[in-house]
């Protein structure tokens, strides 16, 4: 008894083994592509930070300061190693180490994220899972129409949209109320939802900082996650509504019904776990959607996160920090699909225990 | 008996059933509006676009402005219209570029399998690993923003995900019988990718050519609204919404309707795709 | 009062209707079998009776359990019957259990919602049930995941859960169909026995009369969801007073008209073959194991000869014919067809070797490419020629092919999707005949195909054998088709041929134990009821 349970174990242990290192060996890869693409194709990217204007002379101190005259490998290595113990160098624009950089950003990014996440799985798998046991009815057909409208808005308009319903209109509306008619009687109506919104003070961007307290902090991120996770939400309840259906639709739901259980029973004990499985792989796959996001909205409500840094970073060429943060958000994909796979491991017992 | 087991594929004649599935046909009004608006404006536009006319700015929409006027007095569905063009064409491009390497590539590493196989597709994982928008960005960056770098930039990130599709559904095929059948008829790798392998995977392709070209559409509004995509004085509907941002508190009407803009001709083509997939997809539809 | 008495059932989905005014009884202790081909509705007999019928049936009439009428009982009354008081195990046991839970709490499950005892004493009594099945918790622990489990296990662990609280009627839909001969006997004899133990009344529903022959008290024949006819087993089919009922007979015991011929030449000389497959890698350092599906394997296979290679699934019979055909490489040894080497040989000379064998496949519905019309299919082998034929020569010869096994010249525009499996299995059969071959390999050619089918199938491949000279090699688990048709049989076993002879010596006198194992288990309609 003792020596096949061994055995399996070994087996699910050379599974998790075999996980790492391919994340590892993409991780390498990644690297290489982020160094390549930093010192080999722009050109020179000493020339690039001082403009097409400057002489040569000051663009060969530049390199000679930036290490750039060492042999690539060499450089490569010492950029990795440093990355790897923290030290990522300095920022050229803003004369500090990238380190502190990245930390200040990380400290908004990372709760932005979190946040985005947290909401989109908790709004999608309900909505996902209602929809599917509604199927074929008028309210699966209404929530999968209002799912497709959710993918189809482009996160930064909608982020626009928020915050003028939430910190410009409740203003205007006042200023309607006061002038009676139409639009005043309607907005007459809606006053208790404005001034609802009025109370809630939500920021139209920016953000204080965790040291001015954290409840001020957290409203500063409330409206851009919602933007963040509405279309990562819709997509999600998609995937959740047809990979219910899928397993629904398989032989032991049957052999479930034919126990006597009751439909309900049957989705929660049989088809949920299965279904999970393949929303696990969107999830981990949208964790990418999710950054590229964070460019985006971090730069509409004036975050400083790393996706606004790096943005700027690029667009002012200081390439040290470009090619720190970036390193940093691949490792984060590869970490996070890295998760997903080990998830995997203990919602299908195939995969722990292959036979 | 084993005929219920067995997965029948798609079969001929699936056009009329498409226009017959309501997904779709809503998707493809919502899509060709879109479409015939930037067709027209290569011939015609309410309003010249570049007509700068300060005394009428930020009109509310009315008759003479249907859709009303930006901050500089300029009408905005002339705008709309035109940037339509902007939009589609690097949406299509991008998605040209993912089929033409991508596919290819997948139908390779399915035929031949191995370390040709392995190969490619941790190369995909390495590029999946990069946040599309992200790499977008330091392409538009280093290269310089404007159309064409956005095209280049999207289209990369087609390639995988179509070598991808094209893989699994190349993989899929290549144990069934008419394969075999294929094989004992002397026919080689290239042969039977051509005649058996593509044709009968063009539904996966078609399916996600669509959903790829409306995450190019909103690709392209993301990077122009970061002003990566087209340049000044070419409208585009990224940048539109950017301009837009800064007037919120006196013209909101500026952000609505390039907004809606995109999400009609995203919500059209994800529609389309959906339609499409219903028809096509047998193992789908059978979940219905 | 009957167990089970179904009354006038009309079961309609939109238009079509699947039973047509069906009418049965099946009493406690009783075994009832239903026969029919595709498209009869047993499935929605054995549905019906279960009360899980899928969205959109209407179903008018009675199905009276033990009286009451399920059609009419609310959902949770059917709750309490299903699975308590009526049990069902599917045709499919690879797909019918949950792949992420115990064996054992799959079993137990059913004993918890019913019952209400606690989830320890629900496992005791699922180990019992497992044991009877004969899963021993000592071999089997009840803590196995299905996957871990071969298709005749799990399809145990379905009974296990159907019988788990000894319900008074157990409905197996084509338990066996799904199942090799060998495994298909085991769980047929555990179902009776469980029947008889238990005074269950079972309802059989299966497309093969000799199974439902050796198993049923009474039978009820089933056409297009109408009953046929019904009565005790032995009785009607030794009486047959329908024509369809004889025609059922008669063609699951057909057995083409043919010569026997002497065998000619050697055409196909095998030596000593061996396959391995790679074993999953199970540790990043050590070298993955392999598996030796074919096993030092030599046979000869003269011109003009019909030979049959049976064996139970999983045999290695599919790997040694896709390796005849040059699809698969054999590991060693050598594969010699009018004795060249196939795996040696040029490209032209492979090319001459491929047109003298073809293939045809099981699956009548997987083997063409549904994008394809049926000239383009069949002409494909055309491919294998030196020099390419015109397209108006290609499609002459089509049409001659397609005559050969009976079909028209106006099926050559069609596409495959818009003929029936047998038409199919003809169309195959035509696509392998183009090139003129020696050989054909037929890889379970009949076996997806309902038996009126099967016999013209069968009838086909028995005048191109006497009209050309064709060789055959048959592969098939179904010892009537070796015995109906050829004149030679290789017993296949764990990768090695164990027994060779001639078909009816080697059937009718058995010597290696797989042999024996295989006639023993096979069910033979003809001495059900000679006996």
């Amino acid at each position: 008894m003792c020596l096949p349970f061994l055995h399996e174990e070994a087996k699910m242990i050379g599974f998790i083994v075999s996980r790492i290192v391919l994340a590892a060996i993409t991780l390498l890869l990644a690297s290489l592509v982020v160094f390549a693409v930093m010192n080999v194709l722009p050109g020179d990217a000493a020339r690039l930070m001082m403009g097409i204007s400057a002489s040569e002379e000051a663009v060969q101190a530049m390199r000679d300061q930036m290490g750039l005259n060492a042999p690539l490998l060499t450089r490569y290595f010492q950029w990795l190693l440093g990355f790897i113990s923290g030290d990522m160098g300095r920022s050229y624009t803003y004369s500090v180490p990238v380190s502190e950089l990245v930390s200040g950003a990380i400290s908004v990014s990372l709760p932005l994220a979190i946040m985005a996440l947290f909401l989109s799985t908790f709004i999608a798998i309900p909505f996902g899972l209602y929809a599917a046991s509604r199927h074929g009815k008028t309210a699966d057909t209404v929530s999968m129409g209002i799912a497709q409208i959710g993918i189809a808005i482009p996160n930064f308009w909608f982020a626009i949209l928020l915050v003028y319903a939430f910190v410009l209109l409740p203003f205007q509306a006042q200023a309607w109320i006061s002038q009676g008619g139409f639009w005043g009687g309607l907005a007459t109506l809606l006053s208790p939802i404005f001034n609802f919104f009025q109370w809630l003070k939500l920021p139209a961007g920016g953000f204080p900082g965790w040291e001015g307290g954290f409840t001020p902090a957290l409203k500063a991120l409330i409206l851009p996650s919602i933007a963040l996770a509405l279309p990562q939400a819709a997509i999600l309840a998609r995937v959740t509504r047809s990979a219910l259906l899928e397993v629904l639709g398989e032989d032991y739901i049957r052999t479930a019904r034919a126990k006597g259980l009751p439909r309900n029973l049957v989705i929660r004990r049989h088809a949920l776990r299965n279904a999970m499985i393949p929303v696990l792989t969107i999830l981990g796959l949208q964790f990418s959607f999710l950054l590229s996001g964070t460019i985006i909205i971090e730069n509409v409500f004036y975050l400083q996160g790393l996706g606004r840094m790096v943005f700027q970073a690029i667009t002012q060429r200081d390439l040290i920090v470009v090619q720190s943060v970036v390193m940093l958000l691949v490792a984060a994909v590869i970490l996070v699909n890295l998760i997903v796979d080990l998830l995997y491991v203990i919602a299908d017992p195939r995969l722990r225990r292959p036979a | 008996m084993a005929d219920s087991k067995t997965r029948k594929l798609p079969t001929p004649g699936i056009i009329s059933l498409a226009i017959r599935n309501p997904a779709f046909l809503t998707g493809l009004i919502l899509s060709l509006f879109i479409f015939a608006g930037g067709l027209v404006s290569f011939f015609w536009t309410p309003y010249d676009v570049s007509l700068v006319t300060i005394s009428e700015r930020l009109k509310t929409p009315s008759f003479v402005y249907w859709l009303g006027t930006d901050h500089f007095g300029r009408d905005i569905l002339s705008m709309i219209m035109v940037g339509a063009r902007n939009s589609i064409a690097v949406a299509c491009v991008a998605v040209g570029i993912g089929l033409l390497i991508g596919i290819p590539l997948g139908c390779w590493a399915a035929a031949r399998g191995g370390l040709i196989d392995t190969v490619l597709m941790r190369g995909n994982d390495v590029v999946f690993a990069f946040p599309a928008l992200l790499s977008a960005v330091m392409i538009t960056a280093i290269f310089g923003p404007g159309a064409v770098n956005a095209i280049i930039a999207i289209g990369i990130f087609n390639i995988p995900v179509f070598a991808r599709v094209a893989r699994a559904g190349a993989m899929a095929l290549w144990p069934r019988d008419f394969i075999l059948a294929a094989r004992a008829a002397g026919k080689n790798r290239i042969q039977i990718t051509l005649e058996h392998i593509l044709p009968n995977m063009a539904h996966l392709l078609i399916v996600q050519g669509t959903i790829q070209f409306s995450l190019g559409i909103l690709a392209e509004a993301g990077l122009s609204y970061l002003g990566l995509g087209a340049q000044p004085p070419a409208p585009s509907w990224g940048r539109m919404l950017a301009e837009a941002q800064t007037m919120m508190a006196i013209g909101p009407h500026t952000a609505l309707f390039p907004g809606l803009a995109i999400v009609i001709s995203v919500l059209g083509l994800n529609l389309m795709g959906d339609g499409l997939r219903d028809v096509l997809d047998p193992k789908l539809s059978r979940a219905k | 009062m009957s167990l089970l008495s179904i009354r006038n059932l009309i079961l309609r989905f939109g238009r079509f209707t699947a039973l047509d005014d069906v009418s049965f009884d099946i009493q406690a202790g009783e075994i009832v079998g239903i026969v029919g081909e595709s498209g009869s509705g047993k499935t929605m007999t054995a549905l019906a009776s279960i009360g899980l019928l899928p969205d959109g049936a209407r179903a008018k009439g009675e199905v009276l359990f033990e009286g009451r009428n399920l059609l009419e009982l609310d959902e949770h009354a059917i709750g309490a019957l299903r699975g308590d008081d009526i049990g069902m195990v599917f045709q499919e046991p690879m797909t019918a259990l949950n792949p992420v839970k115990t064996i054992g709490d799959q079993v137990a499950e059913g004993i918890i919602w019913h019952t209400k005892i606690s989830k320890v004493a629900a496992r005791e009594k699922a180990a019992q049930m497992l044991e009877r099945v004969g899963l021993a918790p000592s071999q089997f622990p009840l803590d196995r995941y299905p996957h871990e489990l071969s298709g005749g296990q799990r399809q145990r662990v379905v009974i296990a859960i159907a019988c788990a609280l000894n319900p008074r009627l157990l409905i197996a839909d084509e338990p066996t169909t799904a199942l090799d001969v060998v495994l298909q006997a085991q769980i047929l004899e555990l179902l009776r026995d469980l029947a008889k133990e238990r005074g269950m009344g079972l309802m059989l529903i299966s497309h093969d009369l000799a199974v439902v022959a050796s198993m049923a008290d009474r039978i009820v024949i089933l056409q297009n969801g109408k009953v046929v006819e019904a009565g005790p087993a032995k009785q009607v089919l030794r009486e047959m007073h329908e024509p369809y009922t004889r025609q059922l007979a008669k063609a699951s015991t057909y057995v083409p008209k043919r010569t026997i011929r002497s065998g000619g030449a050697a055409l196909l000389q095998i030596t000593n073959v061996c396959r391995d497959y790679a074993l999953p890698r199970t540790s990043l350092f050590k070298k993955p194991g392999h598996f030796r599906a074919v096993d030092d394997v030599s046979l000869c296979v003269n011109e003009g000869e019909m030979v049959a290679l049976v064996g139970r699934s999983g045999c290695g019979k599919s790997t040694l014919a896709r390796m005849i055909l040059a699809l698969h490489k054999p590991t060693s040894g050598s594969i010699k067809l009018g004795g060249i080497d196939i795996n040696a040989a040029t490209d032209a000379e492979r090319r001459a070797a491929r047109r003298n064998m073809q293939i045809v496949f099981q699956d009548p519905y997987g083997s063409f490419n549904p994008r394809k019309t049926v000239e383009w299919l069949v002409c494909e082998p055309l491919h294998l020629l030196d020099q390419p034929l015109l397209r108006h020569d290609a499609r002459q010869l089509a049409s001659a092919v397609l005559a050969q096994v009976g079909l028209g010249e106006d099926v050559l525009d069609r596409y495959p999707h818009q003929f029936s499996g047998g038409q199919r299995q003809r169309i195959a059969i035509a696509r392998a005949l183009i090139t003129k071959p020696k050989l054909i390999a037929a890889d379970e050619p009949v076996s997806a195909l309902d038996v009126s089918i099967r016999a013209q199938v069968l009838d086909v491949f028995a005048e191109l054998n006497a009209n050309l000279g064709l060789a055959c090699l048959f592969i098939t688990h179904d010892l009537h088709v070796a015995r109906a048709i050829t004149d030679r049989v290789l017993v296949m076993s764990a990768g090695r041929i164990v027994e060779h002879g001639k078909t009816s010596d080697v059937l009718d006198n058995p010597k290696s134990d797989a042999a024996k194992e295989l006639v023993a288990a096979a069910p033979d309609l003809a001495k059900i009821l000679g006996t």
